[in-house]
């Protein structure tokens, strides 16, 4: 690895050295981790080169995860520009600390490297540590590659910082955390003209006019305070778009929090998160061959959810097919229920057929032969209530 | 948003802040009206001073030590004290029987720190401050530890004060009747040329009812104390008692040290269990003589500090114990030993002594050239005991005589007899000739009133050990060998340095009394401690009363009681 360069360049590197890279160009001044497969080497990377910059960033050795977050809530409340990264029984444990993060504003930027969560033990990939944390307040932004993951860390300190709501960069264990792709390592002077140094909240502790903070607030004022994390957190999928359009007039880079892929006239529209979107765009290709009018959706921001854009994409299709690399037990796949409610709202005539399955748990292969006869299977049968669990 | 009372009132959802957060102080929530207990400040009495008979604020100077200033503690020291270099080597100590330190470390090495006081008050010249004369004359009869402690006291004062004493030089028993190896005559030299620089006058070679009278004392003077010790032996009542090779044990000691030494021939046997006894003993050993100790009771009952009994028997001294002479004997005029009987130990007396008894038939004869009674004293003086109408109105507080103006200390008044006790006794006589002079009531200050702690002992149990960890006794001062010190008279013991005098006294708990170390002040939930002028304050409005200063003061100088509702 090279010392950061005035221009930017092109190196082969993992998904997890990418969320270091970004973490590091962000200029993170305070870092508080606790190492758990397959999060060490973000860690580590982020480590080494903020070494070779003394002074510049402050790592401090914890030791639990939720300690890691507790000191990161309390360098952000503080004024410092912070990151993390943890994953699975690490994120599960930080739990409450998130939404202490999230209650109280603090644009805490934090990497999470998907992992399936024990019992059984298991090191590789699937969304359920991260989905389970969906309420707590924080923005979710689910990538499916190295350059996207160093853009959007990068990019996510613009968005936490300017609504003051922390955000969580989400990739795949090992398929993307761990695996070497080409990656535009922005330089420093671009980083710098895209995101400003980190401005002081208006509430920040200032010891020259102290105050308490997360102290009792009572039940005439609590939920309007929590309205307006609410708000603000709605606020994300705007400001997102200026944000990335912004990015790309500096990189020429641009994702979309969330992505259409041959959407327009397509009949049929799979829904994706997480790597399975490259997968996916191999096999829309191949149906469409096939005269297939098929179309896919990456959903990059699933929290917060962006309903009216989804409701806008998906109106009138025939049929909308979700794989989910998750469930939520007892209910069912996560993103196909909350676009089962944001479709509710179409006028009968616009509902398209909603399919969903349940695939890749515990870092089984979302294979193209897989995604092909889940979509086969939509083709072919009429929907049912619940998701399917396919092999 | 506006402010009512220090309280913000938020008039729309606009004025929340995002976040849970004060944006006002917390000064209008008077929490003090929660409370129904309340902490206070109260000093209590260190044990170690409460058994100290001279009075010294053992914590006051401990506290001075620990912060550097030498000066200040001795002089602290000097105002309580007059002797503190001697006390610091002669004193038993019962302050650190008592220490609360004992279970964390061994007790504080109280007397090792008063003898370096003492020493640096020497080295430094220092003197205590008096108030300036008052012009009237008080004349102490007397000038051995009590009367010396009393005309230090009522030159303190402001009087104009004489001793006058009937030997040819000050000190009394300090000199006559302590041996060099425990005291050095240069410290006691030093001690009382404190007493001509504090402008004490001393009459020598003037003996009450020989050279004066009571009455012309009295003529000359607004008030005469008497500190005229007891000066007459207790006798045998054993046929030979009188021969001359029988001797007082007092007065050979005096003898001794005034380099008259009487005695010839080899083997010595000495009667008495007293301090006294061990001095003659340890003192007659030096001069090469074989010594026996003849003691009617067991080592336990022995009258004598425990560390003279150890040392004299390190040093050779013999003792037989549960042995009572009951003959003197002589044989061609010459004295040539005892005989005795021996004795067993029955019940206890109601004072906690075992009563002797004497084994009938057990008599044997041992050999002695010269036998030395030390059985202790009675008073002495013919005059005396009119005056002094023992058992009778001395012995009140007042410590006056049946002449009013008249006034007694000391061993004349039958109470302790250590040197700290003379100390006690001639500041009591002090208030008490000031009393009577001014005629306002007697009161004798001490040091722990003046800074106005309570007379309640501060326990170990009441203290927040967690703020304490074990740390061990300086090392104790170089002890001679026994075999190097039974020589020569040169002093036994050494002194501490001063780093280890300094780790003793930050070592010392400051039992009972307010550091100033700031833990309540911390800890109070309710920022409702302030500290001024060195000294802290409970805001009444805001403390609720929750007792964690208490809990957290680790010495126990913060106590809590019951608020009185005012109805």
């Amino acid at each position: 690895m090279t010392q950061t360069a005035t221009i930017s360049q092109e190196q082969v590197i993992t998904g997890n050295q990418s969320a270091a890279w970004g973490a590091f160009l962000a200029r993170t001044q305070v870092v508080a981790a606790y190492p758990i497969t397959p999060q060490t080497s973000v860690i580590e990377t982020l480590a080494e080169l903020t070494s070779r910059s003394p002074g510049r960033c402050k790592f401090l050795n914890v030791e639990s995860e939720h300690s890691a977050m507790a000191a990161c809530v309390a360098a952000s409340t503080a004024g410092a520009r912070v990151f993390t990264a943890t994953s699975s029984q690490g994120l599960l444990l930080m739990h409450e600390m998130l939404h202490w993060a999230g209650g109280g504003r603090l644009p805490v930027v934090m990497v999470n490297v998907n992992r399936a969560t024990a019992p059984g033990w298991n090191i590789w990939s699937d969304q359920n540590d991260s989905l389970s944390q969906r309420d707590t307040g924080w923005v979710q932004l689910y990538c499916e590659s190295a350059q996207e993951v160093l853009d959007t860390v990068i990019q996510a300190y613009l968005l936490a910082e300017e609504l003051l709501v922390p955000t969580m960069v989400i990739q795949d264990a090992f398929v993307l955390s761990h695996t070497a792709e080409s990656v535009e390592i922005p330089s420093q002077e671009l980083v710098d003209q895209f995101l400003p140094e980190q401005r002081f909240a208006p509430f920040s502790l200032d010891v020259g006019n102290p105050s308490a903070f997360g102290g009792l607030l009572g039940m005439d004022q609590y939920q309007e305070v929590r309205k307006k994390l609410h708000e603000s957190l709605r606020a994300a999928m705007p400001l997102s778009a200026r944000i990335e359009s912004e990015w790309k007039s500096l990189t020429g880079r641009h994702y979309g929090m969330l992505e259409p892929y041959r959407c327009e006239d397509a009949d049929v529209v799979l829904m994706t998160m997480g790597t399975a979107s490259s997968t996916s765009r191999e096999v829309i290709d191949r149906l469409r061959n096939k005269g297939i009018n098929a179309g896919r959706i990456k959903v990059k921001m699933f929290r917060p959810f962006p309903a009216a854009e989804l409701r806008d994409l998906l109106r009138g299709k025939s049929k909308v097919v979700v794989l989910d690399r998750n469930c939520s037990y007892g209910s069912d796949g996560i993103l196909f229920t909350e676009l089962k409610s944001a479709l509710y709202h179409l006028p009968e005539k616009e509902k398209p057929e909603l399919y969903g399955f349940i695939a890749g748990l515990g870092g089984r292969d979302i294979t193209p032969v897989l995604i092909h006869s889940i979509m086969n299977e939509a083709l072919q049968n009429p929907p049912g209530t619940e998701s399917v669990w396919i092999k | 948003m506006k402010i009512d009372s220090g309280k913000i009132l938020f008039e729309s959802e606009d004025d929340l802040p995002p976040v849970a957060m004060s944006l006002a102080n917390t000064a209008w929530n008077q929490t003090g009206s929660w409370k129904y207990l309340e902490p206070y400040y109260q000093d209590l009495t260190p044990p170690c001073v409460a058994g100290c008979q001279a009075g010294n604020d053992i914590v006051t100077f401990m506290r001075l030590i620990e912060e550097g200033r030498l000066e200040e503690a001795a002089r602290g020291v000097l105002q309580n004290n007059p002797f503190p270099a001697s006390l610091g080597r002669v004193c038993p100590h019962p302050c650190e029987n008592v220490c609360n330190r004992k279970e964390m470390g061994g007790e504080i090495a109280i007397q090792s720190a008063e003898r370096f006081l003492g020493d640096y008050a020497i080295r430094q010249g220092l003197l205590p401050s008096c108030a300036p004369s008052n012009s009237k004359r008080v004349i102490v009869v007397g000038a051995g530890p009590a009367g010396l402690a009393a005309a230090y006291f009522l030159r303190i004062l402001g009087y104009d004060v004489t001793i006058i004493d009937s030997e040819d030089r000050p000190g009394g028993l300090l000199w006559s009747g302590i041996p060099p190896y425990r005291l050095p005559r240069k410290v006691l030299e030093h001690e009382i040329q404190r007493f001509h620089k504090m402008g004490i006058g001393f009459e020598f070679n003037t003996r009450l009812g020989e050279k004066t009278t009571l009455d012309e004392l009295r003529s000359r003077s607004a008030a005469v104390v008497l500190g005229i010790g007891l000066g007459r032996s207790r006798t045998l009542g054993v046929p030979g008692e009188d021969h001359p090779q029988v001797i007082d044990g007092i007065h050979l000691l005096k003898q001794l040290h005034l380099g008259k030494y009487p005695v010839t021939g080899g083997r010595v046997a000495v009667i008495g269990g007293g301090n006294t006894a061990l001095d003659c003993a340890r003192s007659l050993l030096r001069h090469g003589h074989d010594v026996t100790i003849y003691y009617r009771r067991s080592l336990n009952e022995m009258p004598a500090f425990d560390e003279e009994i150890k040392e004299a028997l390190e040093e050779g001294v013999k003792f037989e114990i549960l042995t009572l002479p009951t003959r003197v004997l002589i044989e061609d005029g010459k004295c040539t030993g005892l005989e005795l009987i021996r004795m067993t130990l029955l019940d206890k007396d109601d004072k906690g002594r075992a009563i002797p008894a004497r084994i009938e038939g057990s008599e044997f004869t041992v050999n002695a050239d010269l036998v030395v009674k030390a059985l202790g004293e009675t008073l002495a003086n013919d005059f005396a005991s009119p005056v002094l109408s023992e058992g009778g109105a001395v012995r009140t507080a007042e410590c006056q005589t049946a002449i009013p103006e008249v006034f007694a200390c000391g061993d004349c008044l039958g109470n302790g007899g250590t040197v700290a006790h003379a100390v006690r006794s001639g500041r009591e006589a002090a208030s008490a000739v000031d009393a009577f002079v001014q005629g306002i009531k007697f009161h004798v200050p001490d040091a722990l009133e003046q800074r106005k702690a309570s007379q309640e002992i501060a326990e170990f149990d009441q203290f927040n050990r967690n703020y304490f960890s074990v740390e061990y006794r300086a090392f104790s001062p170089v002890i001679r060998s026994p075999k190097e010190r039974k020589a020569d008279f040169s002093e036994i013991q050494g002194s501490l340095s001063e780093a280890r005098v300094l780790q003793e006294a930050a070592r010392c708990f400051k039992c009972g009394t307010c550091t100033q170390c700031d833990n309540c002040r911390i800890y109070c939930p309710d920022a409702a401690i302030v500290r001024q002028n060195g000294k802290y304050r409970v805001l009444d409005q805001y403390c609720k009363g929750c007792m964690v200063c208490v809990e957290e003061c680790p010495r126990s100088a913060i106590h809590l009681r019951k608020v009185e509702v005012q109805l």
